[in-house]
């Protein structure tokens, strides 16, 4: 499981919506959460966990607590995780049961991208959700705290777990079922093996119950007999078939004679009564003759029939014709009534005619008034426009005058600034000089405080002066002294009695000079003058310096007088008001200078106002003219268009009404005119159609008169032909014809007949000759012989069947216990292999160690994951700890058995190589559990990542656990931490430990305020 | 001429296992003290190349000392003292109120702004010394709004080009906190940010008289140029640092700012030293200075109880112990037990020989194939 996206609201801390993109980590592998106490850290592991489990990280805050206090009413609790497994990339949503809102609510999506919104619902609901998540990353969410996420507090989970729970972590994470499974279908197997057994004794008992025998062997006893008995039946068996053959075969013979006389005596019988229909044969002959005759006639008799039916037809047309006739005529007549009523309507006509002349003269009169009225509209408009223009001409006549006094008044102002530009210019140049001269007070007061420094330190230089010259003067006469007393002992040592004294001159020595000092030389003493000398001439350089700094200072104060009255009233600003001053008039000056720039500007704006205003009423004037000249003319037009109105008549009130009467009238002539045309035209076709009905009347009489006299030839020659064919009449002729068919038929029926006879007698001479002299023969007796015959043999084959039948079951029982047999010997042999292995696997005897396989398997297990895990618990603990499985019945402790599993306890014990003893796991320090948990959850990802199958471990997730470890541990653990980068599984950690937030560039940051914490991701 | 000591990475408070080392540090800085108390001529400034605690938030007793020792150097020896935060150190909490006492005690801070140059007069005139604190490259980043920073080689370049803009004096000295390429290492000194070195190229340097480094525990010039040197540690703060000789560095600097270096050895602390052996022969040798911090490194290839306590009965500061012989057996590199490798089958014929003590017939192995078989079908069925 690689967390790719997290996204949460108004889930426990956060009051809003947070979302943490883990793709931001890019290359980083090891994450840091940061963030004060209660800001929410755990809440992020929450957060997943929750998304995917529905439980906190530790599992201790209830579902109904993740809601966040800080969440305002209406704002969702939920949260979003994606993340990708081996195979796929997932999102998962959980809303938890929220106030006034329906139940909780969790999907899970298999998306295209951890972008994607939806993608394929795998699952919706808890329970559904659930059972995908634990399918999809391999662990329950017990499972997930002691490898995934490791929960504050609870970092030993899995190394101080119990025997059992481990078994079912390792065995889950490691899908060792197969190997409990193995044991399972071992117990099955020799079970199974156990009751095919049973199953084949049940089945030989069935077997010899089925046989109804007691025993196998009274089995085999009695189908020996049986099969004794039928060998001895057979050939008496062969004796009776033959007797019922030789019965059978006399009885057929004596069927085929009776059945030969029952034929003769019916064909004689047959033959009397076929004879007596020769009679009726005889008049079915001369039908046939007469039928032949009247078929040569067939042509003259249809010919006549053609004949009759064209004159039929002729007698039709001919009737047709006379009907159509006499409707033309009545036509005619109505058409020339109609036309008689037209004739009269001649008057009507020319009065419509006249009508419309009149109104048509009457057109160019209402064309003159029509332009009229459009020129009195015309002369309307241009006056309004011209009112309109007029009245605009007064507007801006009043604006010029007001923009005219506005600029009068501008120009006055601009006019005083010109005059106060000057006075202004020599107030900014007065306080410039001013300011200058603060400037040069400053100065001053700046040299009289540096010269008043110099003065005391120059006054302290010459009390020190004086110091050192009094003491250098008192070294000279102290060295002089001694020098004095010195040379006097010296020359005191040489003075001899009666010699004179070179000091005193006294030949008498009663007291010589004496010195116990040292003498310090003449060039010693020396060096004290010069040493005065010295201090002397500094002091002179003093007091000379001196002397001129007062002057300095005395030259400054008169400046500084100077400066005070040229300053005159502003002697008492300072520097920093007289700037403000000057700044001040400077402001006022530019003022008033772009004041009386824009005099020049304003004089000129108003000379172009007069002009404008003078213009403008010139144009108001004109205005005012041509509406005078265009109200005159307006009046001439409407006198005259009075008088062409009058001339009109009154109902005529405009063009288009006049036009329409015009058109009424001329419409009503032309009907009139057009239904006369009509008429007239109607009666001549009448007429036409009249005088032709009449020609065709006459010719269809005379056809049918021609059609009469050829139906009546016809007749004639027929009757002819009918006397020479022996036919008496027509109707005679008629009932002899017959179909060529029914001729046929007829000759048929003729030739079956004679058939018929030649058989008969042939048969009947055949039966005569072979029945001659051949009594009927007795066939009850052979009857009776023959049943007795079968009677026997049907004995002696039931008693065969009987046996046969016996026989059967007997030997299916013997070859059924015997394939019963053989399985019951190889079910035997598997079950004894079955059962050693499956009670080697189950701990019992052949085992001597009474270890189960399943626990022998994850031991093995857990023994790879303990080098794993030691491999970093080393390099954490500086080689000190290691672990192992505890083994109860350990003889050499420093090695792995890695045969036996050491019995196979999953409990834990780290050795120190400080002590060399084992300890018990939970007797470690808070710190040194903490790495031993570390490097056991690690270690198991190890191993579990080299398994093939779907466990999704390649994050890890710590909550605390870095502040119990000592400064040296830390990096330690921070080193095999950072080592694991290039395994790509993605470490974060929650952490307070100050130092670390410098070390690790990916921080996962939790802002906390008053209304709810932020998240951040930082990665450097 | 001028005359500076240069020290670095003192890692006050810093433990040794569960032993403590304020005493050892205490009498280690006593020499630097010492030396400069009695140094002729005068030593005119202390350069402190960061690390000066062993982590943020020192115990009270580092604090203590680092306290005497500065009020040593100033008030009493009239000496100026230069301090740069090192990686391991706070930056804030180092540099709490500094400028208070800007004349006496230059405290490097975070700050670009206050990377100002602090001088330091001779016959010769002005000497400029800067003082760079451990470079956050993210910090240089935002305060130089130069976007091409980017790691620890980039910040150092733009921080240097800073202090030599602000250079008004002709001899130029640097105090700094970096990796430089091209120097050896030891396990003390922590990787300055995960998953990378932060390494700075030595080039930066080129236009400074000396530069005084901190960071690396080995005393050593930077790819043989003299000037540009690491100072070492103040004592051997780890195992792979037994072979070290410690030491304080004093410049004389010229008129042209030639400098003449002399490496001072530390003497009075006690040393740290790796004693590998049997354990019986380490317990009957006789050892020169049993009271040294000692490494042990046992060949014997049993575990013996108690052998902790054992050895502090003659060495009283045995820091750690390894069996050195033992080490491979954690090694990953067995794979005889690798569960994967083997197939259930294999799985089951060793546990049968190994809990039966017999090996598996033929008649057994052909039955165990059967219900391996079997098994084989119901996971199919069952998944």
């Amino acid at each position: 499981m690689k967390p790719m996206r997290l996204e949460l609201q108004a889930f426990s801390a956060y009051a809003t919506k947070q979302v943490v993109d883990f793709r931001h980590l890019g290359t980083q592998t090891l994450m840091m959460i940061s963030g004060k106490t209660g800001a929410g850290k755990t809440a992020l592991l929450d957060a997943i966990s929750y998304a995917l489990f529905g439980e906190s990280s530790g599992g201790d805050r209830p579902e109904s607590s993740v809601r966040s206090h800080h969440a305002k009413e209406g704002v969702l609790t939920y949260v979003d995780y994606r993340f990708e497994t081996q195979s796929n990339t997932y999102r998962v949503v959980r809303y938890p049961q929220q106030k006034k809102k329906s139940g909780g609510q969790v999907e899970l999506w298999r998306v295209g991208s951890a972008d994607d919104e939806e993608g394929e619902l795998v699952a919706s609901g808890k329970r559904d959700v659930s059972k995908e998540i634990k399918m999809l990353l391999g662990y329950t969410v017990d499972q997930f705290r002691s490898v995934v996420m490791l929960p504050q507090g609870q970092f030993r989970r899995f190394l101080s777990a119990k025997t059992d729970d481990k078994a079912k972590l390792l065995s889950t994470l490691f899908h060792t079922e197969r190997y409990r499974r193995l044991q399972e279908v071992l117990n099955r197997r020799a079970l199974d093996l156990k009751d095919a057994q049973s199953k084949i004794h049940d089945g030989i008992a069935h077997c010899l119950n089925v046989a109804r025998v007691d025993s196998e062997n009274s089995l085999i006893e009695g189908i020996t007999e049986i099969k004794k008995q039928l060998t001895e039946l057979a050939p008496a068996l062969k004796v009776l078939e033959g007797g019922v053959q030789g019965a059978q075969d006399a009885l057929r013979r004596a069927h085929m004679i009776l059945e030969q006389m029952k034929e003769q005596a019916a064909l004689r019988t047959a033959q009397e009564q076929h004879r007596a229909k020769a009679d009726e044969m005889q008049a079915v002959r001369k039908t046939v003759q007469a039928a032949r005759k009247a078929a040569q006639l067939q042509g003259q008799a249809s010919e006549l029939a053609a004949r009759r039916t064209e004159s039929q037809q002729a007698k039709l047309v001919l009737e047709d014709a006379r009907t159509k006739s006499q409707a033309k005529q009545n036509m005619h007549r109505d058409a020339l009534e109609a036309l008689e009523q037209e004739r009269a309507r001649d008057s009507e006509r020319t009065a419509a005619s006249h009508r419309a002349q009149k109104l048509s003269d009457l057109l160019p009169l209402l064309g003159t008034l029509k332009e009229l009225e459009t020129s009195v509209l015309t002369h309307d408009d241009a006056l309004d426009e011209l009112k309109k223009a007029q009245n605009a001409s007064d507007t801006d006549i009043l604006g010029i005058d007001d923009r005219i006094t506005e600029v009068k008044a501008v120009l006055e102002t601009a006019r005083e600034s010109a005059n106060e530009l000057a006075q202004a210019e020599l107030s900014v140049e007065t306080a410039k000089h001013m300011l200058r001269r603060a400037q040069e007070r400053i100065h001053c007061l700046a040299t009289l405080e540096e010269l008043d420094t110099r003065l005391i330190a120059l006054k302290e230089q010459q009390d020190a002066c004086a110091i050192q010259i009094a003491e250098a003067r008192a070294r000279h006469a102290e060295l002089y002294e001694t020098h004095l007393s010195c040379y006097a002992a010296q020359l005191a040592i040489r003075l001899v009695d009666d010699v004179p004294c070179p000091v005193c001159g006294g030949l008498d020595h009663p007291a010589p000079a004496t010195s116990d000092q040292d003498d310090p030389g003449k060039d010693a003493v020396q060096a004290a003058v010069r040493m005065v000398d010295e201090a002397i001439k500094a002091e002179e350089k003093i007091v000379s310096d001196h002397r001129s700094t007062k002057e300095a200072q005395a030259k400054t104060a008169a400046e500084l007088d100077i400066i005070g009255e040229a300053l005159g009233s502003f002697a008492d600003k300072t520097h920093g008001e007289i700037k403000a001053h000057l700044e001040k008039q400077q402001v006022r000056l530019d003022t008033l200078q772009v004041a009386s720039k824009a005099l020049a500007t304003h004089q000129s704006a108003l000379e172009r106002l007069q002009e404008k205003r003078q213009t403008t009423e010139a144009h108001r004037r004109a205005t005012a003219q041509k509406i005078g000249q265009m109200e005159t003319d307006r009046a001439v037009l409407k006198a005259r268009l009075k008088e062409r109105r009058n001339q009109l008549p009154a109902d005529v009130r405009s063009t288009s009404q006049l036009e329409s009467m015009i058109a009424e009238a001329a419409a009503h002539h032309d009907t009139l005119a057009k239904r006369y045309a009509e008429v007239e035209a109607l009666e001549k076709s009448a007429l036409a159609a009249r005088m032709q009905a009449q020609t065709e009347v006459q010719e269809r009489t005379r056809a049918f008169t021609q059609s009469q006299e050829l139906v009546e030839r016809t007749i004639l020659s027929f009757e002819n032909a009918l006397n020479h064919a022996g036919f008496i009449d027509e109707a005679e002729y008629a009932s002899a014809r017959r179909t060529e068919a029914e001729v046929d038929h007829l000759v048929q029926s003729i030739t079956d007949f004679d058939e018929e006879s030649a058989r008969m007698d042939g048969r009947l001479e055949q039966l005569d000759k072979t029945l001659a002299g051949i009594e009927a023969p007795p066939m009850e007796a052979l009857q009776a012989a023959e049943r007795e015959a079968t009677e026997a043999l049907n004995t002696a084959l039931e008693t065969k069947t009987h046996l046969r039948e016996t026989l059967s079951p007997m030997e299916q029982a013997t070859q059924r216990i015997a394939a019963l047999r053989t399985e019951s010997a190889d079910r035997e042999r598997e079950f004894g292999l079955v059962t050693t292995l499956s009670r080697v696997a189950n701990g019992e005897q052949p085992n001597a160690f009474k270890l189960k396989f399943d626990r022998y398997i994850l031991a093995g297990l857990l023994d790879e994951v303990l080098l794993h895990a030691n491999h970093r618990l080393h390099g954490m603990s500086d080689g000190r700890y290691q672990m192992q499985r505890k083994d109860p019945s350990r003889k050499r402790r420093t090695e792995y058995k890695h045969d036996r599993r050491s019995q196979a306890g999953l409990a834990l014990e780290v050795i120190d190589s400080y002590t060399g003893k084992e300890r018990d796991a939970e007797s470690l320090s808070g710190g040194e559990g903490f790495q031993a948990s570390l490097s056991l959850a690690l270690g198991l990802a190890d191993v579990v990542q080299r398994q093939a199958g779907g466990v999704e471990l390649n994050a890890m997730f710590i909550d605390e656990g870095f502040g119990t470890q000592s400064p040296d541990a830390l990096d330690s653990v921070l080193d095999t931490l950072t080592g694991l980068q290039s395994t790509g599984r993605l470490i974060g950690f929650i952490s307070h430990v100050e130092e670390l937030k410098d070390r690790i560039p990916a921080q996962l940051h939790v802002h906390k305020s008053s209304t709810g914490s932020r998240v951040e991701l930082r990665v450097r | 001429m001028a005359r500076f000591i240069h020290i670095a990475d003192l890692h006050l408070g810093r433990t040794l296992h569960q032993f403590r080392l304020i005493e050892e540090q205490a009498k280690a800085l006593n020499e630097v003290l010492e030396f400069v108390r009695s140094a002729h001529p005068k030593v005119d400034a202390l350069l402190l190349a960061g690390d000066i605690y062993d982590r943020a938030l020192p115990p009270t007793e580092a604090v203590e000392l680092f306290h005497r020792f500065l009020m040593t150097c100033i008030h009493e020896l009239n000496t100026r003292v230069v301090v740069i935060p090192g990686n391991h150190d706070s930056a804030e909490r180092l540099s709490f109120a500094a400028g208070l006492t800007r004349s006496t005690l230059h405290l490097a801070r975070s700050d670009m702004q206050t990377w100002k140059p602090f001088q330091i007069h001779d016959e010769h005139g002005a000497i400029d010394i800067f003082a760079l604190p451990f470079l956050d490259p993210p910090a240089v980043r935002a305060m130089s709004g130069q976007d091409a920073v980017r790691d620890h080689n980039s910040a150092m370049g733009v921080a240097v080009t800073h202090c030599l803009e602000q250079s008004e004096a002709s001899r130029k000295l640097l105090v700094a906190h970096a990796f430089v390429t091209g120097c050896s290492v030891t396990d003390s000194e922590r990787e300055l940010y995960v998953g990378g070195s932060g390494q700075v190229s030595a080039a930066h340097f080129q236009s400074f008289d000396y530069v005084a480094l901190g960071h690396l525990h080995r005393p050593q010039p930077v790819s043989q140029q003299a000037h540009i040197r690491y100072a070492g540690s103040l004592l051997k703060y780890s195992k792979s640092e037994a072979d070290h000789e410690k030491s304080f560095t004093v410049i004389d600097m010229d008129a042209d700012g030639a400098v003449t270096l002399e490496a001072i050895p530390f003497q009075t602390v006690r040393d740290l030293r790796i004693l590998r052996g049997h354990f019986d022969a380490l317990m009957t040798r006789e050892d020169p200075s049993p009271e040294d911090f000692i490494f042990f490194e046992l060949l014997d290839t049993d575990p013996i109880s108690d052998v902790m306590a054992k050895l502090k009965t003659i060495y009283p500061r045995a820091v750690h112990l390894t069996y050195v012989e033992r080490v491979t057996d954690t090694a990953i590199a067995y794979s005889g037990l690798e569960h994967k490798s083997l197939s259930v089958r294999e799985h089951f014929m060793r546990f049968f020989e190994s809990v039966t003590n017999d090996e598996m017939s033929h008649d057994h192995q052909k039955m165990l194939d059967e219900v391996i078989q079997e098994l084989g079908e119901t996971l199919e069925t069952s998944t």
